[in-house]
């Protein structure tokens, strides 16, 4: 096997990271969910989840949506599908190599 | 809390770990979202028991006081769980946030309904209208139910 075949160079290098990796792994088990839940179910400040939510938009895998639930303002984040299958796609990788790993 | 922090300085991930994060993180919001699911389950089949087992004379009047008193520790039950579960870090879904008040109302309506019924007429040999009457009660629960656990 060559370098290019190996699973590690499947590894999204934007969701190989430990807040990013959470925010995609808890944004792909919902529809969406609201930002201010996100950061404390995270433990993380909302300038950092902030800034990791940019960088994910940017790419176009999380879509980010204000708006009002009753009178309470929610940012509701979830993945897009280029988002999902990027996700997949790395958790896929990750299985290869673990596996991989094993063997 | 980690505030502030740089985002180059993150700690690399080890595949194993980041394959293990990924699922606990996964499992963990998945269960804190189809727990309303199992609430509004429970609701469903705690309020038809209530009205047939309370306004009827199926049972006897012990069994009649121990089925309200069941009832009554369910509802006290579902609210203290609740309240803890909202302060101890919930994850809120749309799907499951924007069903929520909807279901309620219809849930508070039925019961409001059934609620008048039972005062106006008498429903102890349980005439079909209110055996069907404390099944619809059952109908928003297990919308509810539905939407959020068969997803």
């Amino acid at each position: 096997m060559n370098d290019s075949q190996h699973p590690r160079h499947r590894l999204d290098e934007l969701i190989h990271t430990p807040v990013r990796l959470s925010v995609m792994a808890a944004l792909a088990a919902a529809d969406a969910l609201d930002f201010r839940h996100l950061r404390d179910f995270l433990e993380v400040s909302d300038s950092l989840l902030s800034k990791h939510i940019a960088v994910l938009e940017e790419a176009g895998y999380v879509r980010v949506e204000k708006g009002f639930e009753g009178k309470r303002p929610r940012t509701w984040l979830s993945l897009t599908d280029i988002g999902r299958k990027a996700y997949d796609d790395y958790i896929a990788a990750l299985r290869s190599i673990t596996q991989g790993a094993e063997v | 809390m980690s505030s502030g922090k740089d985002l180059s300085r993150e700690r690399p991930l080890d595949p194993r770990q980041a394959l293990a994060e990924a699922d606990r993180i996964g499992t963990t919001v998945r269960r804190r979202i189809r727990w309303n699911g199992w609430v509004w389950l429970v609701i469903a089949i705690a309020t038809p028991l209530f009205w047939l087992g309370t306004w009827t004379n199926w049972l006897s009047r012990p069994l009649q006081f121990w089925v309200a008193v069941g009832f009554l520790i369910v509802a006290a039950m579902i609210t203290v769980v609740a309240m803890v579960r909202e302060a101890r870090r919930g994850v809120v879904d749309r799907r499951v946030a924007r069903m929520e008040w909807p279901i309620t109302w219809a849930y508070m309506a039925v019961v409001f309904v059934m609620a008048v019924l039972v005062i106006v007429f008498d429903t102890s040999e349980a005439p079909l209208w209110f055996v069907l009457g404390a099944l619809a009660t059952a109908v928003p629960g297990l919308v509810g139910a539905w939407r959020t656990l068969v997803r």
